[in-house]
């Protein structure tokens, strides 16, 4: 065919089409449009949040990655299918029981609120890992914004030296479509903090470079006054404050007291955990921590990861309450899924259909376990709670506003925590 | 009508792909027209009457008048009539060329906007090694291009560079992230390097873009019989969503709303969306192979199990040893059983039906949906006896397709210029596209070439648009913009890496990875039939540790021939050396947990914590927001002090070794270093500054800190 004939065809068809959405969006307006299924537009409108949120100032996420077990953790169960090497013990909760493993956690039940009864679509680690830390399923369209980069987004930076949210540990989904000063500042290794990162010179010597550095930019940033190399000027400024020592320390764990950092424990994840409360208190907003690897048990259960798992948060709540942090600070435990009765190796499989979240602080009343699961722990049996309305919640504490639109990518309408309905009910 | 191929092969190769071809001044151009028939004399055979095409590797496209292509290799023709084809081919070159350039001027006259400066010789070298192989020019290439005389050297070198293996790593690592190639099937742990390397053969021999998109969408097979299959694998479960993105990345175009509810702003409804997605309704991603243990394997495993690893039976937690020890042999097995599961298939009789959630009037959940496509042609030939797939994937790849030869000529030209002629390039907007000339012009050049992509890059590099400055001040995707010169870009993550490697390796493609056979070797539980016997399992097993252990499957370009790489091996007494990631090390490859090769040799994608991640790579996980081109901390942080920079700046490295050629001479040793990083002389202004600088300490440190200068000056990034 003639190339300008098709080309013409080809317009036609979308001149129909960009009429038919012109006129929708200057007659119409958009969100009375609902001709056809009328779903489309169903979708944009979400009902403002119940009031009373917003007590939790700053927010430790604890991530397990690979599929934390809940029935050797927070939903022991009896039924000699998926008991496993578990036993169940009181609480000081009266009613509450946890798994034997966490002797810690279960004297201060009375802080804890804990969902037995949650439930997600993937089975698949990367995309259960996404869901987690987005509220969405990941799609090969869009990428959506960490639970940090909301917060930053709606309530703006909190510190001008420090970022407003920092993963340890470990990689997860950064700002989605906001753009890169949103992004969570990643720390691998809780001991070195940024050592790594930080001049290897004298300071002297790096101040000069520097300098240098800065006197070459000038030919470049004249010749292009483009908003783009600005922004890459703000960087160096912004990195150079990374280099002072008041940030330095607020990332150095080793300022802490010996005995706090020996109770924390000497693991990777408790270090990380001792980290993450130091730049609370540094006024950094959301810190996630990611444990080590280690909860994909397929072939055996390891308890002493659930010790460790049950020391560490126990010694971060305390810590947190004995600051006086708790009030205002949210702790959040998940991971991605949860298991499936005991296999034929010993070990427990992927299982989306039941999984336990725990949470602490933030406005959090204690002492609540919500919804369970069926007796082989394998379905939500009541008060189901989804992965957005988990996500909801803690926007709800933040006090993010659940009902603004945010415009991704394409102009589609998003929402922090996806549109769930935050769980008011374990709010004291 | 259907046209009849035949093609003549000659007798020897004549060398480069492009080398024969000649780009003149046409002033004749429109004169010529569409070729007329001519008589072409060959070495063997009869002559043929037809009319001139295209050359497209090294063979001539003739259209006889019967409609009937021929396609003779060069090699085959007479002299005379090769040297015909040569300047006809060399002629339509330059038309398009300057096609391409009247389009802008036009525009521009129209806008009343004077086109910015042409680029300096300096410039182009930068820019144009940048686009065509992915890194800045080495101090010795820079500077034999600045000091030749030849006139025609920018075409000279442009020829040249679209030929070699960085144009091959370059374009593979814009593929990569377009297809979201990841080296294991997300969900499973099968590996899908086979793919890559398929990708990259395909650039390499310049196989026809429409050709392997075409073999991509038809793939059957396991991933080791037919690489191709990796495209589909890809989404392996999610077919639904696997249609909407192939949508956008080879048509420009964004269904994903009618995914769920017809398109608000479109005019896609989700009948639309099924109907298409109804081409893939027999496409299967699995089937049940199993490959069992023989009777009695599984106890004589065990009993060599816990011989191997001491389990004592007798302890309290015997069971528990017991499986972990198993499980490092199990996993591989598993792991195999998955790999040998995956296979793209069709199944006749599967259907596509609409969704429980379904709520439109023209149809009811669970009816079955039969297949159309939603725009363009739906002629005769897609129908007939082929598979519904592979009359979705000829009306996809077809030049009649409104929408794919657009989508690729789009995504090229703003791999060039830093902004697509349509926007966004993942749904092209053709109704409000600033220049429609200029988009029908590398549309039908797209065509014209018989999608080589070769040829296509060097059509765009010799236009003038693309040899002229970048414009000054930011445009974002909403203003109009009408290409007074390219967009300033920052460099890609990968182009950053690969220019860090460019200035601490000679030669960083020298690595690369390779597949060794691997698949067929280990994974394959095909390749041995009846049940497995317990020798087998530890033979498998073993294969794979040693092949998951890291860099066994390397190798290393020795005069053009791969040889797989030699970890260093331990002296007796000593334990073997391995980096902390528990990997061998391996001579001029590893530096600490690093490789030091290109982007496109590396993990795919790389981890979380690597210098491409902090410059924004793709997590290949996205089509459209996947990579990242913005500034950040960790990424300053890692230019400042991280070890690409600290490898560069030691008196020790590739840049102060160069630099020993200036002897005494303190200004010709900046000018090396000013030549390797920005590709460039010093001005008088930046002269003062280096005297300055090179009073201050021991001469190491004063380069020293001249070369960390340059890394961290934003002009290090940016390709203007």
């Amino acid at each position: 065919m003639d190339h300008t004939k098709r080309l013409s065809q080809q317009m036609d068809e979308l001149s129909r089409r960009q009429f038919v959405s012109d006129v929708a969006k200057s007659v119409l307006g958009v969100s009375v449009l609902s001709y056809g299924g009328g779903k489309a537009f169903a979708d944009t409108e979400v009902p403002p949040p119940p009031p009373g949120g917003g007590k939790a100032k700053n927010v430790i996420f604890l991530y397990m990655p690979g599929g934390m077990t809940h029935m050797d953790t927070w939903d022991p169960k009896t039924h000699p299918d998926s008991k496993g090497p578990t036993e169940a013990i009181s609480t000081n909760v009266p009613g509450i029981k946890i798994a034997n493993h966490m002797p810690m956690l279960a004297k201060q039940m009375d802080k804890l609120a804990v969902i037995r009864s949650m439930s997600t679509t993937t089975g698949d680690h990367a995309g259960g890992r996404y869901h987690m830390h987005t509220g969405y399923r990941m799609r090969p369209g869009t990428s959506h914004p960490h639970l940090g980069s909301w917060a930053q987004h709606f309530l703006g930076r909190r510190n001008e030296m420090l970022p407003d949210s920092v993963i340890v540990g470990g990689g997860n989904p950064g700002p989605g479509w906001f753009d890169a000063t949103l992004a969570p500042m990643p720390v691998g290794d809780p001991a070195k903090g940024i050592k790594d990162m930080l001049p290897k010179l004298e300071r002297s010597k790096f101040d000069q470079r520097v300098e240098l550095a800065r006197d070459f930019a000038y030919r470049f940033r004249k010749e292009f006054p483009h908003d783009d190399v600005k922004a890459y000027s703000d960087f160096y400024e912004e990195t150079i404050k990374f280099f002072d020592d008041k940030t330095v320390k607020a990332f150095d764990v080793s300022q802490e007291s010996k005995g706090l950092r020996d109770k924390y424990g000497n693991s990777r994840f408790g270090q990380s955990a001792l980290l993450a409360k130091r730049l609370i208190q540094h006024d950094v907003r959301y810190v996630e921590v990611s444990s080590l690897g280690g909860w994909d048990m397929h072939g055996g259960i390891n308890t002493e990861r659930i010790n460790e798992l049950d020391a560490v948060t126990a010694t971060l709540i305390e810590d947190l309450e004995a600051e006086g942090m708790l009030e205002e600070t949210m702790v959040v435990m998940c991971s991605e899924f949860g298991r499936t009765p005991i296999n034929e190796r010993g070990g427990r499989d992927h299982n989306p259909g039941a999984f336990s979240v725990m949470l602490a602080g933030g406005g959090i009343a204690g002492g609540i376990a919500h919804g369970t699961s069926d007796e082989r722990g394998r379905k939500v049996a009541e008060d189901g709670v989804s992965v957005k309305d988990l996500h909801s919640t803690i926007a709800w504490a933040m006090g993010l506003p659940l009902d603004e639109r945010t415009h991704g990518s394409g102009g589609r309408p998003f929402f922090v925590g996806n549109k769930g309905k935050p769980l008011t009910k374990i709010f004291a | 009508m259907k046209q009849k191929l035949t093609i003549i092969f000659g007798k020897r190769s004549l060398g480069g792909v492009l080398s024969p071809v000649i780009l003149v001044p046409v002033i004749l151009a429109s004169l010529l027209g569409s070729s007329p028939a001519l008589e072409w004399r060959l070495l063997e055979g009869p002559p043929l009457e037809a009319e001139f095409q295209r050359i497209q590797n090294e063979a001539a496209y003739l259209k006889a008048q019967s409609g009937d292509l021929k396609v003779v290799e060069l090699a085959a023709m007479d002299p005379a009539s090769r040297q015909d084809a040569q300047r006809l081919w060399g002629e339509h070159l330059s038309r398009a060329v300057q096609r391409i350039d009247e389009a802008i001027l036009n525009k521009l006259k129209e806008e009343g906007i004077a086109p910015n400066a042409a680029l300096t010789d300096e410039q182009f070298v930068r820019r144009v090694y940048l686009d065509l192989t992915g890194t800045i020019p080495t101090y010795e290439q820079t500077s034999s291009f600045l000091t030749d005389r030849d006139p025609r050297k920018r075409f000279n070198l442009i020829s040249k560079l679209v030929d070699g293996e960085g144009f091959v790593s370059h374009h593979y690592n814009y593929f990569a992230e377009l297809l979201r190639i990841q080296d294991y099937v997300p969900g499973t742990y099968v590996r899908t390097d086979v793919f890559g390397d398929w990708i990259k053969q395909g650039i390499r021999e310049n196989r026809p873009y429409n050709e392997m998109v075409y073999d991509m969408v038809t793939a059957d097979g396991r991933i080791w019989d037919n690489p191709a299959v990796g495209f589909y694998l890809r989404d392996y479960d999610t077919k639904l969503d696997h249609v909407q993105y192939t949508a956008k990345v080879f048509l420009g175009t964004d269904i994903a709303c009618a995914q769920c509810h017809d398109d608000p702003f479109q005019d896609w409804t989700q009948m639309d969306y099924y109907r298409l997605t109804a081409f893939l309704s027999e496409v299967e991603s699995k089937d049940n192979f199993q490959r069992p243990l023989a009777k009695n394997a599984q106890k004589e495993i065990e009993q060599e199990v816990i011989k191997r690893h001491n389990v004592d039976m007798d302890a309290k937690d015997a069971k528990y040893e017991l499986n972990r020890a198993m499980r490092r042999y199990q996993q591989p097995i598993r792991w195999m059983q998955d790999a040998s599961k995956l296979v793209v298939r069709e199944e006749k009789g599967q259907k596509t039906s609409l969704p429980d959630l379904y709520d439109y009037p023209d149809g009811k959940p669970g009816d079955t949906i039969m297949p159309i496509v939603p725009f363009g042609d739906d002629p005769e030939y897609i129908k007939g006896k082929n598979s519904p797939r592979e009359q979705y994937a000829r009306w996809m790849t077809s030049p009649e397709n409104p929408r794919f030869a657009l989508n690729i000529a789009n995504r090229m030209w703003d791999r060039f210029f830093g902004r697509g002629v349509g926007v966004p390039l993942h749904n092209v907007d053709v109704e409000s596209v600033d220049n429609p000339e200029l988009l029908a012009a590398i549309e039908e050049e797209m065509i014209g070439t018989g999608f080589d992509l070769k040829t296509f890059a060097l059509i765009l590099a010799n236009t003038k648009a693309y040899q002229r400055l970048a414009s000054r001040e930011k445009v974002t995707e909403a203003d109009p913009y009408h290409f007074q010169g390219p967009l300033l870009r920052r460099m890609s993550a990968e182009q950053v890496w690969d220019s860090m490697m460019t200035l601490m390796v000679e030669d960083p493609l020298r690595f690369r990875k390779g597949d060794g056979g691997y698949y067929n070797e280990t994974v394959n539980l095909l390749n041995e039939e009846g049940p497995m016997t317990a020798k087998e399992f530890f033979a498998r097993a073993a294969g794979y540790q040693r092949y998951s252990s890291g860099l066994t499957n390397y190798v290393q370009m020795k005069n053009g021939v791969a040889v797989p790489v030699e970890p260093v091996v331990a002296k007796p007494g000593e334990e073997m050396m391995m980096n902390r990631r528990n990997k061998p090390t391996v001579d001029g490859l590893t530096y600490g947990d690093l490789l030091l090769t290109r982007a496109s040799e590396q993990e795919q994608p790389s981890g979380n914590d690597h210098f491409l991640r902090k410059f924004g790579q793709s997590e290949r996980n996205f089509v459209v927001g996947a990579s990242s081109r913005g500034g950040s901390v960790p990424q300053i942080m890692e230019m400042m002090n991280g070890f690409a920079t600290e490898m560069i700046t030691k008196p020790d490295s590739m840049l102060f070794k160069k630099m020993d050629q200036a002897g005494r001479d303190r200004m010709k040793k900046a000018d090396i270093v000013f030549l390797s990083i920005l590709n460039r002389k010093q001005d008088e202004f930046e002269r003062g500054m280096i005297y300055d600088q090179l009073k201050k300490g021991s001469e190491e440190d004063a380069y020293g800190g001249l070369i960390w200068a340059l890394l961290n000056t934003p002009e290090f990034f940016f390709i203007k």
